[in-house]
Parts: C-alpha cells; structure tokens; sequence
C-alpha cells in the first residue's frame, strides 16, 4: 500500500471528484472533498517523510521502468510542493461549506467541489511527474477546471475574466507542447532524468534554445509573471472567495515550481543562466513588476483586487530567489517557496 | 528541395501565426476561439509530421522488419485533441453564458458595459452595494 502512495496521491482526489460530479446534495459533495483532501495531505506528508529519510521516491506507472513508461518522481522540492498544495486545499475546504452555499446556486454544488477536486488532481500531478507531456496533461486538467471555477463567481464579470484566462492560458499550454515537441526531436526522451542528461551532451542548439524560449514564455503565462500577468487580477477579484482562495495560493505556485523543475532539472543551471543568461531578463522583470505592481495595488478600492495586484508583486519576488541558485547554490532550490 | 521536404513544417508555422494573429486581433469571443483552436490545431502537424518515416507503417508486430512510423507523438497528440477539444467546450460555454448576461459578444461592448456599471455603482454612492452584500 505505501508503495503507492505516489499515484494514489492523484488518483484518490480524481476518483472523488468523479463521485462528487454524480452527488445529489451539495453536502454530500463537500464531504467528500473534505475527506479527500485531507487524506491527500495525510499522503502528502508521508511522502515527505519517506523523502526526507530515503531520499527521492521513484514510481514506474503500470510497471513500465522510468525512459519507456511514465515515471513518477518524488524529491525534497516536489514533496514540499505536495504538502503546501494539499495543507491549503484541507484548510479552504472546511471554510468553503458556507461560503460556497452563499455565493453558488444550490444545484451546481456537487459540479464545484468535482471541478475543485479535478483542479487539486492537477496541481498534484504536476508535483509528482517526471514526465514532460504528463505536466502538458495534469497542466490542462487543472486549468480547465479552474476556468470553470472563477467563471460560478457572481458577478457577471467572472465569466469575462474566465474567459480572458482561458484564452491566455490556452496560448501557454499551446507554447509548452510545442517546446516539449522540439525538446523529443532533438533527444527523442520525454523523461525528464533522461532529458537532462542528453540535452547536457547535445549542448547549445538552436532548437532546444527555441524550445527553451517557447517553454519558458508558456509557463510564464500560466504563473502570471509579470508581464504575461493580465488575466489574473480580473481572475482572482471575481471568482468566488474560496476559489480565490485556493487558486490564487497554489495554481501559480505550482506553476513556479514547474519553470524551475524545467529551468534546474531539464535545461540544467548551466544552459539556463549562462547561455541563456535568463538571470538578467528575470531580474529585470521582477524589478518592474514589484514597483508596477504594488503602485497599483495602492491606488486599488476592492479589497480582493489590491490583493490580487500585491500577490503579482510578491511572486516575482519568486524569480529573484532564484537568481541566488542561478549563481551558485543548489540548496537554494526551495527558497522561492 | 530542402525547403520542399519541410513543408509540413512551414505549413505549421502559417497556421501556428494564422491562428495567433486571428486570436489576437478579433473582438468577437467566437472568432477568437476559432483562433485558439487554429493555433492549437496547428501543433497537431507538428507532432505527426515528426514522428512519420516516409514509406513507413503502423507499427504492427509482424514477421521480418518493416519500417514503421513513431507511434508516439501520434499517440501524445491524441491527448493534446481531446484537451484542445476540452478547451473549445468550455471557451463556448463560457460565451454562450456571457451572451446571456451581457446580450452581445463583442469584447468593445462588453468593456464598454462593464465600464458603464463601475461609474454607475461609482455614482449611485455606496448604499445599493452594502444592501446588495446583506
């Protein structure tokens, strides 16, 4: 049994949702979001423990061995990206029966705590994975349900600020699967161990610089760095509260852990920083985007839209811890989070 | 000749900006999405044109050696359809929806609605909205 808890870390809160989509009553649904979230974060912290004294957990889905089949791959980052994702979806949960009960129509109960539970499903898979398409694939899962998520907001400009993420988030995940494809034909591997060790031998390349650009463009998107960050204050002011909530603390934290899995694991510090030199360009990014950003949060009168401008000034904060690991230290990886 | 035998590739990158462009200068939600799925669809080639071999086949297991085409990125791109076409419901829904409440699709009007009820809420003093939040 505890040699599965990788993959039943996904698979529980994707099951559930599916049993959440066909309850009747919106009580019924919550608890059993309820019960899965928090047994996903009771997964989630063993499996930071068995990190922590074995070192990275290896997981071949269906028995398929890591280049050929789809591996799962847990270590210290990805387990501490488990438990923060999983702790915030234990904690909105609780809260979410009142709050969801006030602001959504009684029928469509069950289909949000299944569309949350789909999002969560997502975000996880992305943590678990060592494989490129499977982050394209667990990537969407979670974005399309948090379209659907900000569009059961009240106010009638969630639908426009679901559909303005959609279309932006959509032409992220089109730029990731066209870097991914140019990253299996120069390497034909989709593991990200062995990414790593044949981008390293192939060396500087035209291609893989495209597919570098592509992959890095695409997933700045989806996080919101600034300035691909347009979609997400209209996203977070009207969606409801207990989406904001839950999206806003882990969607784009997610997705910085994904541009630094790419950036460290995949291209390696060496080909990120020092042929790409990615350092100056997020330098100066994050700069910008601390000032613009909090300047117009100031100037903001709804409570939850400044909030939504300050988290785009505090997250590039993210790209400058970075900078630290991108001239020396490996153990800085976590230091973003 | 080189160029010829990459044409799928170019017929990519036509699409691919086709579709970009569509997407980013349209005001209509629909044509918009039509956009999205152009560009999206684009990638389709993308993928089937790298894995094929010319003269190759499917990749069944059959006596002697027969070249074959890679099989993966066909079957990647199977997944990537079914979220492009994930994708397009919801975009519709989300218009179809929008539709019903602002009563056009037009991305000027919409703003200019939109914009039009700031300055009302604005304009009519706080009460209504403290009544509205009750």
């Amino acid at each position: 049994m505890t040699a599965h808890l990788p993959v039943l870390q996904v698979v529980i809160p994707l099951l559930a949702a599916t049993l959440c989509a066909v309850a009747r009553r919106g009580r019924i649904a919550w608890g059993i979001a309820l019960a899965t979230s928090w047994t996903a974060f009771w997964i989630a912290i063993q499996l930071l423990a068995r990190v922590q004294a074995e070192g990275p957990i290896s997981y071949a889905l269906g028995g398929w061995a890591a280049p050929v089949g789809i591996e799962y791959r847990i270590d210290l980052v990805s387990a501490f990206v488990l438990v923060i994702v999983t702790a915030i979806g234990a904690v909105v949960t609780p809260y979410a029966l009142k709050s969801v009960e006030r602001e959504i129509d009684t029928t469509q109960i069950p289909l949000f705590y299944a569309a949350f539970l789909l999002c969560l499903t997502g975000l996880l898979g992305i943590a678990v994975t060592g494989d490129v398409f499977n982050v394209f694939v667990f990537l969407e899962i979670s974005s399309l349900s948090a379209y659907s998520l900000i569009a059961l907001g009240q106010d009638r400009r969630a639908l426009t600020a679901a559909f303005q993420y959609l279309i932006m988030g959509s032409i992220g995940a089109t730029f990731i699967v066209i870097g991914i494809g140019m990253m299996y034909v120069m390497t034909g591997t989709l593991n990200m161990a062995d990414l790593s060790v044949l981008l390293a031998e192939l060396g500087p390349n035209r291609t893989i610089a495209v597919a570098f650009g592509f992959l890095t463009v695409g997933i700045s998107l989806k996080l919101a760095l600034f300035p691909l960050h347009l979609w997400l204050p209209n996203a977070y002011t009207y969606a409801p509260s207990a989406v904001t909530a839950f999206i806003a603390s882990t969607a784009t934290k997610v997705a910085v852990y994904m541009l630094l899995r790419f950036f460290f694991t995949v291209f390696g510090v060496v080909f990120s920083f020092n042929v790409m030199r990615l350092n100056i360009v997020l330098l100066v990014l994050a700069l910008l985007a601390i000032f613009s950003m909090s300047l117009v949060a100031i100037f903001q009168t709804n409570v939850k839209r400044m909030l939504a401008y300050s988290s785009g000034s505090d997250r590039v904060h993210d790209p400058r811890d970075q900078l630290g690991v991108g001239n020396g230290t490996h153990r800085g990886d976590s230091a973003p989070f | 000749m080189e160029a010829l035998g990459l044409v799928n590739y170019w017929a990519f990158i036509f699409l691919m900006m086709v579709g970009f462009y569509i997407l980013i200068s349209q005001g209509n939600l629909i044509k918009k999405l039509v956009g999205l799925n152009l560009f999206q669809t684009s990638v389709f080639i993308l993928y089937i044109s790298m894995g094929k071999v010319r003269g190759g086949t499917a990749p069944i297991l059959t006596e002697g050696d027969p070249v074959y085409s890679n099989p993966l990125p066909h079957v990647l791109i199977l997944t990537a359809i079914v979220v492009g076409v994930a994708t397009l419901a919801l975009g519709l829904s989300l218009v179809v929806r929008i539709h019903e409440t602002y009563s056009t699709v037009e991305e000027d009007e919409i703003h200019n609605l939109d914009r039009a009820e700031v300055e009302g809420e604005v304009g009519s003093l706080d009460v209504s909205r403290v009544d509205a939040r009750a």
